[in-house]
């Protein structure tokens, strides 16, 4: 029967290829945008201002996605199957880590971003210990 | 998507060129054409005998039988047609595997359905300080 999703239901993918991806990958930016999102809860519950309360909802949505963005990226291309060997929680712990990104986003919980941040350590520790310093910066991550 | 009255005329025009291969969907992947089109991007495409620069278009890749590259037709001279990304820093195109013959490009990109928010015809090329 011809219904409208197989009518848009793509018949194949379409390659914008590069060769080379940077290979630069950090959970470092990860964290940087999560501790954003806990200071600007932090400046949202000590403010009495409207509009900065609400500038505060908006920056911090803009900043939880950008967790998200990054933990995909660190996800879909950084860990490669033997990771998920050493670490059978690999997926579970991203998938975990995105939720909490997405109730951030949702929410003003302090309690919260602070879980989130403490979930970004976790995956920064696989980092660590698959090599990712050496393998992906430059030269290692700056102390 | 609730598509009424006129849509289903519409569907089953589209639908009848799919069939007869004239207009095909197809699914993007790679980053090579952001940030015009991301991974995941839905995109409705025509057949088409006479790219012209600025167009963007699939191309059966040159090095690799089988896949289909999505870039946009940067020049067109004597030698053949030049493609290249959106996204030159990470796009794998012309400048590594040179012109194309004309017959390798078949598919011009003529609207994006998916996702909603993005809906509607492929803006030109981002403007780039060269």
């Amino acid at each position: 029967m011809l219904t409208l999703r197989s009518i848009l239901r793509p018949t194949r993918i379409v390659d914008a290829h590069c060769d080379i991806p940077c290979g630069v990958y950090d959970p470092e930016q990860a964290r940087i945008e999560a501790e954003s999102c806990l200071r600007i809860i932090e400046k949202h519950d000590a403010s009495d201002d409207k509009h900065f309360r609400a500038r505060c909802i908006h920056v911090k949505e803009e900043r939880a996605e950008l967790v998200k963005h990054h933990l995909d990226v660190l996800w879909h291309d950084y860990f490669k199957p033997e990771h998920l060997e050493k670490y059978p929680d690999l997926h579970e712990t991203f998938w975990k880590a995105t939720k909490q990104a997405s109730k951030v986003k949702q929410s003003l919980d302090a309690g919260a971003a602070k879980e989130l941040l403490s979930m970004i350590d976790t995956i920064d520790e696989m980092w660590k210990s698959t090599g990712g310093p050496e393998k992906t910066r430059v030269n290692g991550r700056p102390s | 998507m609730s598509p009424k009255g006129l849509a289903w005329p519409f569907l089953a025009l589209l639908a009848l060129l799919v069939a007869r291969r004239r207009l095909d969907v197809v699914e993007v992947r790679g980053r090579s054409m952001a940030p015009t089109l991301l991974r995941g991007d839905r995109l409705l495409v025509a057949r088409t005998g006479a790219a012209r620069v600025g167009d963007v278009v699939l191309a059966a890749d040159p090095r690799r039988p089988g896949r289909e590259l999505i870039k946009r037709v940067a020049d067109i001279g004597p030698r053949g047609i030049s493609l290249r990304g959106d996204n030159p820093a990470a796009s794998t195109d012309a400048r590594a595997f040179g012109p194309l013959s004309p017959d390798a490009v078949r598919w011009r990109v003529v609207w994006r359905y998916w996702p909603p928010r993005r809906a509607g015809p492929v803006p030109p090329a981002p403007a780039r300080p060269r």
